[in-house]
C-alpha cells in the first residue's frame, strides 16, 4: 500500500510540474536591439535607441521598456538595484526624440519611473513592421556588466494587463580605453661654417679667417645655420656679439642696411645670396622661415647686435640660412689682429 | 464490507487470480480468431500519436509464418473496439480511428502514397476495397510467396483520430486471391493516440561585452584608463612608430542575429576642451587619423614614421571578426606594444555622420550575424608624429558599445 501511495504522489507531482510549465505563449518581438551613445557606467546624457519588429495587432496603446539587473523576462521580478537613472515622474528629464514605424507615442507621466519607460498613445492598430524609439538624457546604470531591458507592447494605455507581444534585450556597460601620449617640444638649431644638407652633425667648423684686410678689397665669407622646431608660434633668430675689434680699435659695424663699399671701414651681414660680392645663398630646406627685412636685401648688409635676423611664426621643418659676412677697411684703419665672436640665439615660442 | 474484512495478503492473492483469468481470456480470444496463421511479430508505427494530427505516416511491419504463403491481396483495417479478427469492427474515421480518405471522395489512392519493403512485384492501393478506415492493397499480377518474409507496408497521409488518450486497433489480413476471400494469415495490433506533453524552458537573452587590458579579464579590467602610446614614457618622436596593443575586447552573446561592436571617440588630441578634437582632417591639436575620412567608409594605410598618423587595427578571429577598415587579417597579427616597423594597415575613420564621431560610433567588429560563445580580439593603436607635430599631451577616450540583435 505504501508503494501505491508513493506511486500516486509521484504521478500527482509530475502532473503539477507539467501544468506549471505549460503557459500561454506571448507573441515575440523579433529583431530587438538597443544602441547606446555611451556604454560607460553612470554616464549621463546618453541616448538609447531601441529597434524591434511589432506584429499586426488590433490595438496597441502602450509600450514598456523595463530595465532590470536579473533577467530579460517580462513579467518576472525586476531587480533594479543597480540604480538606473531616468526619472520622468519627478524631473521629467527623459525625452523621446525619435520614433519610427508605429508612432504617436509620448512618455506616460505616471507609469514611467526610475527604471521603467512607458510610452502611451491613443488606441490604434499596428501593422507588422520594424519600429524604432530613441530616448535622450538617460543616465547609465552605476554598475558595470550585463543588464537587461524587457520590452512589451500592450493594448492598455499604461502598460498594464496582458502583453500583446514581448521580448528581452541584453546590453553591457563596460570600461573605456584612454590612450595618451606626449609630443615634447623640439628646437633644432645649429651653426657652422658649412653643413652637409640639413644635418647638424655635419658641421665643418666655426672659425672664419678673412685673411689680410685691404682698403682696395672687400673681404667676405659665409656661415650657415639650421633651424627646425615644432613650436606652434614659430622661432626667432637673433644675432649678438661685437663688430671686429683689435684692442681699442674697431671696424665699424653697419648700423643700417648698406651696400659694401671698398675703402670704408665697415662690417655687416645678411642672409641672402649676393652678387656684390658674390657670397651667400638663399634660405633652403623643407622648413619655413625668412630673413628679417633688414637682413633680407641682397647686396645690402647690416650688423646691429641684438637684431632679429630670421623669423617664422609657426612650426617649421629644417630650414638652412646662410649668413654672408662682409668686411671693408679704410686705408687708415689701424693695424692689428681684428676678431669678433658672433653669437646666434634662436628662440622658439610654444 | 467484504473488502474491508479481507487481509492484505488475501487482497494480493485476489489480484493475482484476476490477472491469471485475464491472461486466459486473451489466450482464448486469440485461439478462436481463425484457422489462418498469425503474422508474428507485428507492429504498427505512427509518426505522431497526437490526436487529430494530419499527414501522419503509418507503417505496419510483420513477419509472415514460415509456410508457403501465396499472397495476392492484403487488408489493414482500423477498429475502435477490438483487434480480434473474428469480432465485428466498429469504426468512425477520424473520430475513434484514423482516417485515410482525406478528401472524403471514397478513393484512398489519391490521398496516400504506398511504400513497401519485403514485397516484390507491383503492389498498389485497391480503391475498390479500401475505405476511410481500411487500406486494401493488391498485387498487379500473380500472387507471390511470402514464406517467412518480413514485410513493411506504409502510407503517408493519415489523419489521426480526434480523441486523445484513446486506444484503437488495426487488423492485418492476408489473402491468396483477388477477392479478399481466401485468408491465409492475420494478426491484430493495438495502438493509441496520446496527449502531447508540452515542455518549455526559457533561455534568457545574453550579451556579455567588456574591455580590459591584456592579462586582465572582464572582472578585473586593469589600467584601461591610463594606456600610453610611445616610448617607455609615452613620448612620441618623428623617427619611430609606436603601437599600443594592450586593449582587449571580449564578447559572448546568444543574440539570434548576432552582435556588433561600435567605437565612439576622436583621434588623439591635445585640446583639453575638446573643441578642436572633432576636426576630421589635419589640425594643430590632433594627430591626423589614418585613411580616408570621406563618407562612404574609411580606408586603411600602412605606418610611415615621420608622418602624422593615428589608427587602429584589430587582431581578431573568424567569429569576432573585425570590420573594414580595421580588418587586416594578414598584417595585423602578432603585434606587441612598443616601437613598430611592421606593414599592417591601420585606420581611424572619424567621419561625423558614420564614423567614430557619429552619434552611435563606427562599427569595428561583428559576430557575423550569429550567436557566439566567448571570443576576444585585441585592439592595436598606432601613432606617428611629424617633426613639426606641435608639442603637448595628446589623448583620446574611446568608448566601445556592444549591441546584440535578439
Amino acid at each position: 500500500m505504501r508503494s501505491l501511495l508513493q506511486l500516486y504522489l509521484v504521478v500527482i507531482s509530475f502532473l503539477l510540474v507539467c501544468s506549471a510549465n505549460i503557459y500561454a505563449q506571448i507573441t515575440p518581438l523579433p529583431n530587438r536591439s538597443l544602441q547606446m551613445t555611451s556604454s560607460v557606467v553612470s554616464a549621463s546624457g546618453v541616448r538609447y535607441s531601441f529597434n524591434f519588429n511589432v506584429p499586426a495587432a488590433p490595438n496597441v496603446q502602450s509600450i514598456e521598456f523595463e530595465f532590470c539587473d536579473n533577467n530579460p523576462f517580462p513579467g518576472q521580478f525586476c531587480d533594479e538595484s543597480s540604480n538606473y537613472g531616468f526619472d520622468t515622474r519627478h524631473d521629467n528629464d527623459l525625452t523621446i526624440i525619435n520614433q519610427t514605424g508605429e508612432t504617436g507615442f509620448s512618455i506616460h507621466p505616471t507609469s514611467s519611473n526610475e527604471n521603467r519607460i512607458v510610452l502611451t498613445r491613443s488606441a490604434s492598430p499596428t501593422v507588422s513592421q520594424p519600429v524604432g524609439y530613441e530616448f535622450e538624457n538617460i543616465i547609465n546604470s552605476s554598475v558595470a556588466g550585463t543588464h537587461y531591458v524587457r520590452v512589451g507592447i500592450y493594448s492598455s494605455n499604461d502598460a498594464t494587463g496582458t502583453r500583446v507581444a514581448e521580448g528581452g534585450i541584453a546590453y553591457s556597460l563596460n570600461e573605456r580605453i584612454t590612450l595618451s601620449s606626449e609630443v615634447p617640444p623640439y628646437l633644432i638649431f645649429c651653426t657652422s661654417t658649412r653643413f652637409s644638407g640639413n644635418d647638424c652633425n655635419s658641421g665643418e667648423g666655426n672659425y672664419i679667417n678673412f685673411g689680410i684686410l685691404k682698403s682696395d678689397n672687400t673681404s667676405y665669407s659665409q656661415s650657415e645655420m639650421i633651424v627646425g622646431t615644432n613650436a606652434e608660434s614659430g622661432y626667432t633668430i637673433s644675432v649678438h656679439g661685437t663688430t671686429l675689434t683689435s684692442g681699442n680699435n674697431t671696424i665699424a659695424n653697419l648700423s643700417s642696411r648698406q651696400t659694401s663699399l671698398k675703402g670704408i671701414s665697415q662690417y655687416g651681414m645678411n642672409l641672402r645670396a649676393n652678387s656684390s660680392p658674390t657670397v651667400g645663398a638663399e634660405p633652403s630646406g623643407p622648413g619655413a622661415g625668412s630673413p628679417s627685412a633688414e637682413y633680407s636685401v641682397a647686396n645690402q648688409y647690416k650688423f646691429v647686435p641684438g637684431d632679429t635676423i630670421a623669423t617664422h611664426n609657426y612650426t617649421s621643418d629644417y630650414r638652412k640660412f646662410t649668413a654672408s659676412h662682409v668686411v671693408n677697411v679704410a686705408a687708415g684703419q689701424a693695424p692689428g689682429r681684428y676678431a669678433a665672436t658672433i653669437t646666434y640665439i634662436c628662440l622658439a615660442t610654444y | 464490507m467484504l473488502v474491508k474484512k479481507m487481509s492484505g495478503k488475501s487482497l494480493i492473492w485476489l489480484q493475482i487470480a484476476a490477472l491469471v483469468l485475464t491472461s486466459i481470456s486473451v489466450f482464448w480470444a486469440s485461439t478462436e480468431q481463425s484457422a489462418a496463421g498469425m503474422v508474428t511479430p507485428r507492429k504498427m508505427d505512427m509518426e505522431s500519436s497526437a490526436s487529430g494530427a494530419t499527414g501522419v505516416t503509418y507503417s505496419w511491419t510483420f513477419t509472415v509464418p514460415s509456410v508457403p504463403s501465396s499472397t495476392r491481396t492484403m487488408e489493414f483495417l482500423f477498429c475502435a473496439n477490438s483487434p480480434i479478427i473474428s469480432m465485428s469492427c466498429t469504426a468512425t474515421a477520424g473520430t475513434d480511428v484514423p482516417d485515410i480518405d482525406i478528401d472524403n471522395d471514397n478513393a484512398e489512392a489519391d490521398d496516400q502514397t504506398l511504400s513497401t519493403s519485403g514485397l516484390t512485384g507491383t503492389w498498389t492501393i485497391d480503391d475498390t476495397q479500401s475505405t476511410a478506415t481500411k487500406l486494401a492493397i493488391t498485387r498487379a499480377t500473380a500472387a507471390e510467396d511470402l514464406n517467412g518474409a518480413t514485410v513493411t507496408v506504409s502510407i503517408n497521409n493519415v489523419t489521426n483520430q480526434a480523441t486523445t488518450n484513446t486506444s484503437f486497433y488495426s487488423r492485418i489480413r492476408m489473402y491468396s486471391d483477388t477477392g479478399y476471400s481466401t485468408e491465409i494469415h492475420n494478426g491484430g495490433i493495438a495502438a493509441s493516440t496520446a496527449a502531447q506533453i508540452t515542455l518549455s524552458g526559457k533561455v534568457q537573452e545574453t550579451l556579455v561585452f567588456c574591455i580590459y587590458i591584456s592579462g586582465g579579464s572582464c572582472g578585473t579590467p586593469g589600467a584601461v584608463s591610463t594606456q600610453q602610446i610611445g616610448d617607455s614614457d609615452g613620448v612620441l618622436d618623428s623617427s619611430t612608430s609606436y603601437v599600443n596593443a594592450e586593449g582587449v575586447m571580449s564578447m559572448r552573446t546568444n543574440a539570434s542575429s548576432g552582435a556588433v561592436v561600435n567605437m565612439i571617440g576622436t583621434t588623439l588630441c591635445r585640446d583639453s576642451s575638446g573643441t578642436n578634437c572633432t576636426n576630421t582632417g589635419a589640425h594643430a591639436d590632433t594627430i591626423t587619423p589614418m585613411g580616408s575620412q570621406l563618407a562612404g567608409g574609411g580606408s586603411a594605410t600602412t605606418s610611415t614614421a615621420g608622418t602624422e598618423q593615428f589608427g587602429m587595427c584589430i587582431m581578431d578571429n573568424t567569429t569576432l571578426d573585425a570590420t573594414a577598415p580595421y580588418d587586416d587579417d594578414t598584417g595585423c597579427t602578432g603585434i606587441t606594444s612598443g616601437s613598430y616597423t611592421g606593414s599592417a594597415n591601420f585606420s581611424f575613420y572619424t567621419n561625423a555622420s558614420e564614423g567614430t564621431q557619429a552619434l552611435y560610433g563606427d562599427e569595428i567588429a561583428s559576430t557575423g550575424g550569429a550567436p557566439m560563445d566567448t571570443q576576444t580580439a585585441t585592439l592595436v593603436f598606432l601613432a606617428n608624429v611629424e617633426f613639426t607635430t606641435q608639442p603637448g599631451l595628446y589623448d583620446t577616450v574611446l568608448t566601445f558599445v556592444g549591441t546584440g540583435t535578439f
